[in-house]
């Protein structure tokens, strides 16, 4: 142990010694150690600063001697700075730390020998001055004081000396706020010390909480913004103006790449409002990022917007409204098979004699379920809206041709799976699967071609571009070279394009020619599937030895998926056929058939604009019993194709537009309807009520009846007619011979009078229907109480009864749902339906569901009346409240959004030639009725008792 | 002795010009029935040049003036436009006969098109002249005339597009022979179409083949099929020096139906067929 004497120049301080013994020896014997050091390279003033600060250090608090300790052995360990870093104010400064806490000075001097090397006293000093602002601010806050020093002295270390300022000046800005925002601050300096603090410090004193969240995700996104951070900082500068910032942490979840990022960040490059960043963000997925200039200018569409309608532009970069999807497609060209899907459903009722259902998939790839087509929702493989139409027109084409061309046809050994057993006789039935799919896909092909000389250049054109896309790297696969031959490649350019390639295996040899000769085979216009199989197994015999990669094989795009397994399909497309030519036996098919039951059917086919019921079920039930009769299969797909025909008819779904006041634009397919038929079923419930108000039914009856026409009426004063008018005709004699020109205008006509009336009641089925009428719940026997609904019900009852005898055309419906992904529509009565027993039992049926969400119903109503083509469009709906449903706008207790939405959706009606009314219970109905409409079209029945007479006032009203 | 006219062009499907000789010499009443467009005007306008201008006329009927009278019926056809009226001439009505009246009194054949838009009064007043009487009231005049031997009347009809309430009634239909007509098949409407507008037969042959195709569309937007009529004027406009495309276009997709999507599948059609 070395003590004080063995250093005889410096006995004076044995006094300092002995009082630390008496604090703790560890302190004690520190200070013997490092004034050993110390002593000999300072001057005595600068050693009795020293030990004068160690001493005060050392009594400081209970744990003083700590802080004594780190300073000592600070000194002794970085003597050569002393006097550049003046230790004697450093000691000063750890003096005015360790008033409350040891543990500020301990971080202090940690952080102060990391930075020792450097030349950095000035920054020293600021990083003092800072941290007395804090301690002077929060002097009792330990903890802070110690994170401080912990980030500073990190900060310091990686920046430049102005960066460590702009640092420090945000601490001293942060000082005045909450407390938790400089420690938020310091915490996350600490861990991402290396930012740029210039940048952070203009951005914290604009928007402190942005900056925060700035900092955190700052080294997430830094490798994204690589060669885009000036536009990137600038994009933020300006969004600090507004609120909103948590769009850059959302840019890091989102998991962007640099190419989205950049794309972003050119979009955003007017943006005003950081809104409209976090709407960008949620999109920017799915925008094509090497579309800059056409997507700029959509950009800028929805900048022009932001300055009049900021929440349209919110909107618009979600792309959620109307506007912009179809201001997006156009620029890009793209596609939609919605839009197009009434076009194609037709054109392949003309090109197929089978009854083809087109509809759309979510997948890229075109493929066929039993007589549907399903074709990709979104098709923008060209620039050019153009090209993707002939694109599309060729994959539909291309699936309806299995169909026409007789792949469906294919019989192997008597089996009942006959592909799957065609690819099993083969050792690889893999390979022999893949070869026929290639080589039936090509024949098809060719029979298109040589059937349809109009559509020949399409198919060269989409065969070549996908030669050229997914077959630009020539090999000498041997099934890749079928691949492309079917795609249309000669052998000479095959030869041309494989001359890189080693020449052991001449593109010229015998075994490439063979297979050219086999194919060509298939490009006849008579080849069948029968012949396809020949050329497989004559192909198959020449490759099968030759290592063919499967793999290699990439599918074909507009050819689709086939489900080649699926020997199903082609019992599907026979029982369809037969059933419909037994049908049509039935139905003795003759000209007067057109509109009745069998053509209605060919119509709810068709209707349903998304897919909905696969067959896929009842073709994976049949692929199983591989085993089974062919008797046993046909008749699990009768059943199974009845009831997959059941449930297409029982549902059909429709995407409807939705009107935002807020954002001035339809919300695009918006709302999700699914029209079913009514299921639950009262059969007494219309008999019941035919008893119960036989008096009501005969008013009803008798205000209708009013309405039937008289069969003629005689006008008077036509150009032409029947009889003289003889009063005209003496008129017109007087005037002649007065020398006037006499009216022309002397015939009486008989003229025919008859109504074309066509009106859809549509019912609110919303559960507050299912409330009891307070007048009769109050009077009532517990018997006698009536809901809403069953009001409505009995009044559309009571009114059918009496258009069945006046010859309207009519529909009753009913709407409720739960949100916009599911609007309930249900259809009792369509307009070709028959009254009947099952008409009544399912207005019986009718039950209370959930929300009111109307707009979506009264569009598939006004779509249903138009279908009509009847002169006079009636529809009138009977409600018990506003229309609400709990997302019907982003304000959840605001009336507001549905009833303009409402309001555009009866707007829409009258635009298109359908008379609506609004027939409400709810006795606050003209607070929002006297918006949604005109005061002549809606009605709030006080008495609801008068509900059934009402209604057929309003019909009267609304029809003649 | 009236000028040597052109035999209209006509193609015969089946038997229709013998069972119509057999029918008119025993002056029994012919109904056409077919759809919009299938040919039965152009069939009467034929039948009637061959019996009173062609190979089948004599002397008699060669010196009536109008053989064929058409009558183009119509919802507000009264009984009064097929017999006639009091007209106003200076200060006096005068009787002037309609083309019924005028076509029982010269001998000629009277053919009612669509009879059955015609007002009811209209259907019952042919009643007398369908039967063994073959005679014509005329109340205005207070007159009955009884029909030349010449005279033969024929009615068309299209039940393809004719609501249930606008069907014949019975009583009317049962007075005569019927004579069911429908689009030719392809090859024979090739034909037809090549003779009537002189295009080549390969132009001939794809209208032909998309004419079959779009009457798979039949009530889709239209009720009835495509006419061969329409498909002649395509023809004819092609062979004027239109487009193909444009031909199809403006005298079958736009002549046919007014929506819009039924047009574009058409369009799209018949740019599948026919080569840009």
């Amino acid at each position: 142990m070395t003590t004080l004497s063995d250093h005889t120049d410096n006995h004076r301080y044995s006094y300092v010694y002995e009082s630390m013994l008496k604090l703790n020896r560890t302190v004690a014997e520190t200070f013997l150690d490092c004034y050993a050091k110390i002593s000999p390279r300072i001057n005595d003033s600068e050693l009795a600063s020293w030990v004068k600060i160690s001493t005060t250090l050392a009594i400081n608090g209970w744990h003083g001697w700590q802080s004594a300790n780190a300073y000592m052995k600070f000194v002794a360990a970085n003597l050569d700075h002393f006097h550049r870093y003046n230790f004697v104010d450093r000691g000063y400064y750890a003096l005015s730390l360790s008033q409350t806490s040891q543990q500020p000075t301990l971080a202090y001097f940690n952080g102060l020998a990391t930075i020792i090397n450097k030349d950095q006293i000035n920054l020293v000093s600021i990083l003092e001055q800072c941290g007395g602002k804090i301690q002077g601010q929060y002097p009792q806050a330990s903890n802070l004081m110690v994170a401080y020093f912990e980030a500073a002295f990190l900060v310091l270390k990686d920046n430049s000396e102005l960066g460590f300022q702009y640092w420090t000046e945000i601490v001293i800005q942060l000082c005045s706020h909450d407390r938790r925002d400089i420690q938020n601050f310091i915490q996350l300096s600490g861990k991402y010390c290396s930012n740029n603090w210039e940048f952070i410090s203009t951005i914290h004193f604009k928007n402190t909480a942005f900056s925060l969240a700035y900092i955190s995700s700052y080294k997430d996104f830094e490798e994204l913004i690589v060669g885009v951070e000036k536009e990137f900082g600038k994009i933020i500068l300006v969004t600090l103006n507004t609120e909103g910032t948590d769009w850059v942490s959302k840019l890091v979840q989102q998991d962007f790449t640099k190419s989205e990022v950049h794309l972003l960040v050119c979009l955003l490059k007017d943006v005003a409002d950081a809104s409209l960043i976090s709407a960008l963000i949620e999109t920017i997925k799915k925008l094509p990022p090497n579309a800059v200039a056409k997507l700029s200018e959509w950009a800028r569409a929805g900048h022009k917007m932001a300055e009049v309608n900021s929440l349209g532009a919110i909107a618009f970069f979600k792309l959620e409204s109307k506007y912009s999807v179809k201001l997006l497609d156009q620029l890009m060209g793209w596609l939609r098979f919605e839009d197009t899907k009434r076009v194609l459903q037709l054109y392949s009722q003309c090109v197929s004699k089978y009854r083809l259902e087109v509809l759309e998939t979510k997948s890229v790839e075109p493929s066929a379920e039993g007589l549907s087509i399903y074709l990709p929702e979104l098709i923008k493989i060209y620039p050019e809206y153009a090209n993707n139409f002939r694109w599309l027109k060729i994959a539909l084409h291309h699936q309806i041709a299995y169909f026409e061309f007789g792949t469906y046809d294919f019989r192997f050994e008597d089996t009942t799976h006959p592909f799957r057993s065609f690819y099993r006789s083969f050792d690889k039935p893999e390979l022999a699967q893949l070869l026929f799919e290639i080589l039936e896909a090509s024949r098809v092909d060719w029979r298109l071609e040589h059937t349809f000389s109009g559509l020949v250049s399409d198919i060269r054109r989409i065969k070549m571009d996908t030669l050229q896309k997914e077959f630009a790297h020539p090999n000498k696969d041997l099934l890749e070279f079928i691949m492309r031959y079917s795609l249309g490649m000669a052998l000479e350019d095959m030869e041309e394009s494989t001359n890189d390639l080693p020449k052991e295996n001449s593109i010229k040899s015998a075994r490439y020619i063979s297979i050219t000769n086999l194919l060509s085979q298939l490009k006849c216009s008579t080849s069948t599937v029968f012949d396809t199989a020949r050329i497989v197994k004559a192909c198959y015999e020449l490759i099968e030895n030759s290592q063919p990669n499967v793999d290699s094989c990439k599918p074909v795009l507009y050819r689709g998926k086939r489900n080649w397994h699926s020997d199903v399909q082609l019992t599907l497309v026979e029982l369809e056929f037969d059933i419909e030519s037994e049908e049509d036996k039935e139905n003795g098919v003759e000209l007067f058939t057109s509109g009745l039951p069998e053509n209605a059917e060919v119509d709810n086919f068709v209707r349903g604009n998304v897919p909905q019921s696969k067959p896929q079920e009842i073709m994976d039930a049949s692929i199983d019993g591989q085993g089974e009769s062919r008797e046993k299969i046909d008749s699990d797909l009768t059943n199974g194709r009845g009831q997959a025909k059941a449930r297409r008819a029982k549902e059909s779904i429709y995407k409807y537009d939705e009107w935002d006041y807020q954002i001035g634009d339809y919300r695009n397919a918006w709302c999700t309807l699914y029209e079913v038929e009514a299921e639950i079923l009262d059969a007494s419930y219309v008999a019941d009520t035919k008893n119960e108000l036989s008096s009501v039914a005969r008013e009803v009856k008798k205000q209708l009846n009013k309405l039937r026409p008289e069969l003629r009426r005689k006008v008077k004063g036509v150009s032409e007619g029947e009889d003289l008018d003889l009063d005209r005709t003496i008129e017109a004699m007087l005037d002649k011979r007065s020398g006037t020109t006499p009216s022309e205008n002397i015939y009486i006509q008989s003229q025919k009078k008859q109504r074309d009336v066509a009106a859809l009641f549509l019912i609110d089925l919303s559960a507050s229907t299912d409330d009891f009428i307070e007048k009769m719940a109050v009077q009532g026997d517990r018997e006698s109480r009536k809901k809403i609904i069953d009001l409505e019900k009995q009044a559309v009852i009571l009114m059918t009864e009496g258009l069945e005898n006046l010859g309207d055309k009519y529909a009753v419906c009913g709407f409720s749902g739960y949100g916009r992904e599911r609007v309930d529509f249900v259809v009792c009565k369509g307009f070709d339906d028959v009254y009947g027993n099952s008409v009544e039992a399912k207005i019986g049926g009718l039950k209370p569901l959930r929300s009111t969400r109307m707009g979506p119903a009264i569009r598939h109503s006004g779509k249903m009346l138009l279908a009509t083509e009847s002169k006079v469009k009636a529809l009138i709906i009977i409600s018990d409240g506003y229309p609400q449903d709990f997302d019907y706008g982003s304000d959840r207790s605001s009336k507001t959004y549905g009833v303009r939405d409402t309001t555009k959706a009866l707007l829409e009606m009258s635009d298109a030639g359908v008379q609506s009314f609004c027939l409400t219970v709810d006795p606050s109905g003209h607070d929002y009725l006297r918006d949604m409409c005109p005061e002549q079209q809606y009605m709030v029945i006080q008495d609801i008792n008068q509900l059934p007479t009402e209604l057929s006032k309003i019909y009267r009203g609304l029809t003649s | 002795m009236m000028e040597q006219v052109d035999s209209p062009y006509y193609l015969p499907i089946a038997d229709e010009v013998e069972v119509f000789l057999s029918a008119y010499k025993k002056k029994l009443p012919i109904l056409l029935k077919g759809p919009t467009g299938c040919g039965k005007t152009r069939f009467v306008e034929y039948m009637s040049h061959r019996l009173f201008r062609g190979d089948l006329s004599d002397l008699e009927r060669r010196n009536v003036e109008e053989p064929l009278q058409t009558v183009a019926c119509h919802e507000d056809l009264s009984a009064t436009d097929l017999v006639g009226r009091f007209l106003l001439k200076g200060d006096e009505t005068y009787w002037q006969d309609g083309p019924l009246s005028t076509s029982v009194k010269e001998g000629s054949l009277c053919y009612l098109d669509e009879i059955v838009e015609a007002r009811k009064d209209s259907t019952v007043l042919i009643h007398s002249l369908t039967d063994h009487r073959r005679i014509l009231p005329v109340e205005k005049l207070g007159l009955t005339l009884k029909a030349h031997p010449n005279f033969l009347l024929v009615i068309s009809y299209n039940p393809g597009y004719q609501s249930v309430l606008k069907d014949l009634k019975p009583s009317t239909r049962q007075r005569f022979v019927a004579i069911e007509f429908d689009y030719p098949d392809e090859a024979q409407e090739a034909i037809i179409i090549e003779s009537e507008s002189g295009v080549t037969n390969n132009i001939a042959v794809d209208l032909a083949r998309l004419a079959a195709r779009v009457r798979r569309l039949k009530n889709h937007g239209f009720d009835d099929g495509l006419s061969t009529r329409l498909l002649v004027y395509a023809a004819k406009l092609i062979n004027e020096g239109l487009s193909v495309h444009r031909a199809c276009e403006v005298a079958l997709s736009n002549a046919v139906s007014d929506d819009k999507d039924v047009q574009a599948a058409i369009n799209e059609l018949s740019l599948t067929i026919f080569p840009k």
